[in-house]
């Protein structure tokens, strides 16, 4: 057998399931194009169990550009893939073909009528389907064979309506997974779904029409639960083994606050008990309690990662837990303070797009977690040396991580003193590992020294990352003109008692992951001309290195300062 | 005569291995056949259809991977990948076929799905006439078959 000739034609020679099975690891468009090696391989495509039609989103570009002939055209394709749908089910209808997996997105030129998705549907049954997906256009009522399906195990539908006599008989009781997206219907048919599947260990409900309120509590082997939900109303959860679940509410009128200050009030609300195996909690626009918050640990004591964001009613956010590895605060509130105590932290990410910042401490070993700090100040109407202030209050508090701090300032910033700003220091400034700045609008020259030197009062960046554009007119090149004579040509003339600090500066540009170091003493004429020879379409990341007086730098030099004296 | 706790394995080919029986379980077949008939576990199990080399082959995959099973904290998941990725690189392609036909018939399911990931990865991003020269497939098309077939492909919408 193993001392077959070798240009023998072997792998068409293997069983057939085998060959389905190879298949299996291909994406479905390059399994598809096994079709045309041989006619072996047709006979194996024809007749595989995973069957994808999916047609292509449409291209954002060309539909700008739409023109009736184009419609025609998409309109005429749209067809002719439905039509391969029909005769491709067909076939495996009159083959009895298994299939495993049958997944159909349709584009909005299909003119699909719903007794063509019965069809469908009723061959995908018939031949066994374990795990179908299919999304139309219309919402078609769902025909009842769906439920009545004990094969399957996953089920993922999109824009469907569901009709209290299509699910008067569940038999799909080994389903596992499913998922309804824009699927209308009303909370008895979902909880007549829940009390029959007792099996689902996925649940996803997403932006589906006809809920107010979603219960899911009889589900003892969920794992995973996801929410979308755009009307307000409650959601109840309680599951054993929900391990990850995620809730976002999409109600717009609430996830913005109005002119008059403060937000809307919020309707979304969350109960959540007996999910003690909880170890992923995503919150998106929710209105949970600051209570909630202080007994997180107690509730969950698994928890791994907790996410908040936008949950915009919340003064106060109060966290304890020694189970949360990563915790990420989203916000565009008002909050007024932030307490938090995570001895087991690995990241932590905050991003913060009001003004002022809240009041802040946060607790946590020194060791070797992140913590990415994202701040956006647009509406400039408070104090800048205020806000510097809270900045390096919360940068002080985060002192035993790496960080990495993003900022982001408005075109015009109110003036200050440095006399304000080192009135309103305490030493020592907090170290930053990376830090990148940036404008809402091309900023005045002015705004941009200011803000600089606002930074540079408050924090000690290891490395400053931005972008340079090959294209001038950006607003970045100017930040790194000025960000460059601060900071390379300080030597010059060191004017601010920051740059007195400033041990030394390396400038460093990174293109296609190659790392290039300018010269020293290089000078911003030529600086900008090399940058000119690197021209490409796209922008360059350059990194400024920060070499910073240290205490023990500064020590040193205090005790060669004295010994040299001695000398003398 | 194995003794206990081990098995005998007979090939095609009348070469047999004695190998413990937490690795020749990875066999589902084998499995079943133990389970059921009692006497296969003192005898000698033939192996039908699979000769000598490839038994062996099939034997050093398996014994890796039971081991790995027992004792999570012995084989890394990064040292079996390693082994993993060697074994296949080594096989030409008709051990490729003779080991995907007998991981089939023995219900070997890591190793099956293993060789069917291989062969997948040959296939991946490659033109139909590169496909057809790595495997020695014969184009049995005509051109117009061959165009009509692409035009019927769902992709091409």
């Amino acid at each position: 057998m193993a001392d077959s000739v070798v240009l023998v034609d072997g792998i068409s020679k293997l069983p057939e399931h085998i060959r389905h099975h190879i298949l299996s690891f291909l994406n479905p468009k390059e399994a598809a194009k096994t079709s045309v090696l041989s006619k072996a391989w047709l006979s194996t495509c024809r007749t595989r169990p995973n069957l994808h039609f999916i047609t292509r989103p449409l291209n954002a570009a060309t539909t700008i550009t739409d023109t009736d002939i184009d419609i025609q055209v998409r309109k005429r394709k749209g067809n002719d893939f439905m039509n391969c749908i029909n005769t491709t089910l067909l076939r495996y209808h009159e083959n009895k073909c298994g299939i495993d997996t049958l997944k159909i997105r349709l584009s909005e030129f299909s003119a699909v009528a719903s007794d063509h998705v019965n069809t469908w549907l009723k061959i995908a049954v018939e031949n066994g389907v374990k795990n179908l997906k299919i999304g139309t256009n219309d919402s078609f009522v769902l025909p009842r064979i769906i439920f009545e399906a004990k094969s399957l195990v996953k089920l993922w539908l999109g824009k469907f309506q569901l009709k209290p006599q299509v699910i008067q008989i569940i038999s799909c009781r080994g389903l596992q997974k499913l998922s309804l997206v824009e699927v209308n219907l009303d909370e008895v048919m979902l909880q007549r779904i829940i009390s029959n599947c007792p099996l689902i260990n996925y649940l996803k409900i997403e932006d589906c029409t006809g809920l107010v309120n979603i219960k899911v509590t009889k589900l003892q082997k969920l794992k995973e639960l996801n929410i979308g939900f755009q009307e307000s109303g409650i959601v109840e959860v309680e599951a054993p083994s929900l391990e990850d679940f995620l809730y976002a509410n999409c109600t717009l009128s609430s996830s913005y606050s109005d002119d008059e200050g403060g937000p809307l009030p919020l309707l979304c609300w969350l109960q959540i008990y007996a999910c003690k195996n909880l170890k992923i909690l995503w919150l998106f626009n929710v209105a949970i309690t600051e209570e909630f918050l202080t007994s997180i640990a107690e509730n969950f004591p698994l928890l791994k990662g907790l996410t908040i964001q936008n949950c915009n009613h919340l003064q106060t956010i109060k966290i304890s837990s020694h189970s949360i590895k990563h915790l990420t605060l989203l916000t565009n509130w008002e909050l007024k303070e932030v307490c938090i105590d995570v001895p087991s932290i690995v990241r932590f990410e905050y991003r913060e797009n009001s003004i002022p910042l809240p009041l802040f401490s946060f607790t946590a070993p020194l060791g070797p977690w992140v913590s990415n700090i994202d701040l956006q100040c647009l509406d400039w109407d408070i104090l800048v040396i205020s806000w510097f202030a809270r900045l390096k209050e919360l940068l002080a508090n985060l002192n035993k991580s790496t960080i990495s701090l993003e900022l982001k300032f408005p075109m015009t910033v109110e003036e200050f003193t440095e006399d304000e700003m080192r009135n309103s220091a305490v030493f020592p400034v907090p170290k930053v590992q990376k830090l990148s700045i940036g404008f809402e609008a091309m900023p005045y020259l002015d705004s941009i020294y200011l803000v600089l030197d606002g930074i540079f009062w408050t924090c000690r960046p290891k490395t400053i990352v931005q972008y340079w554009h090959h294209d001038s007119k950006f607003s970045n090149n100017t930040l790194v003109k000025v960000l460059f004579e601060m900071l390379m040509l300080s030597n010059l003339k060191q004017t601010k008692v920051w740059q007195q600090d400033l041990n030394d500066v390396k400038l460093e540009m990174l293109e296609n992951g190659q790392r290039v170091r300018f010269p020293e003493l290089l000078d911003w004429e030529t600086f900008v001309k090399s940058m000119k020879m690197e021209e490409s379409t796209r922008s360059t990341c350059l990194v400024f290195h920060l070499e910073w007086e240290t205490d023990v730098t500064r020590k040193r030099k205090r005790t060669q300062l004295g010994s040299s004296k001695k000398v003398a | 005569m194995a003794s206990k706790g081990n098995l005998t394995l007979k090939s095609c080919n009348g070469k047999e291995f004695i190998v413990e029986e937490k690795v020749a379980v990875m066999s589902t077949t084998i499995k079943n056949m133990v389970d059921v008939d009692d006497s296969f576990a003192q005898g000698v199990i033939p192996i039908i259809g699979v000769d000598g080399k490839i038994l062996a082959k099939l034997i050093e995959y398996c014994k890796e991977h039971a081991e790995a099973d027992e004792d999570e904290e012995v084989k890394s998941e990064e040292y079996l990948k390693k082994f993993d990725e060697k074994f296949v690189d080594e096989l030409n392609l008709n051990d490729l076929y003779d080991l995907l036909k007998a991981s089939n018939y023995l219900e070997i399911t890591k190793l099956l799905n293993l060789l069917c990931q291989k062969v997948a990865s040959m296939i991946k991003g490659k033109k139909p006439e590169e496909i057809r020269r790595i495997f020695n497939i014969k184009n049995d098309f005509t051109p117009e078959e061959e165009e009509e077939i692409n035009r019927q492909n769902p992709w091409a919408f």
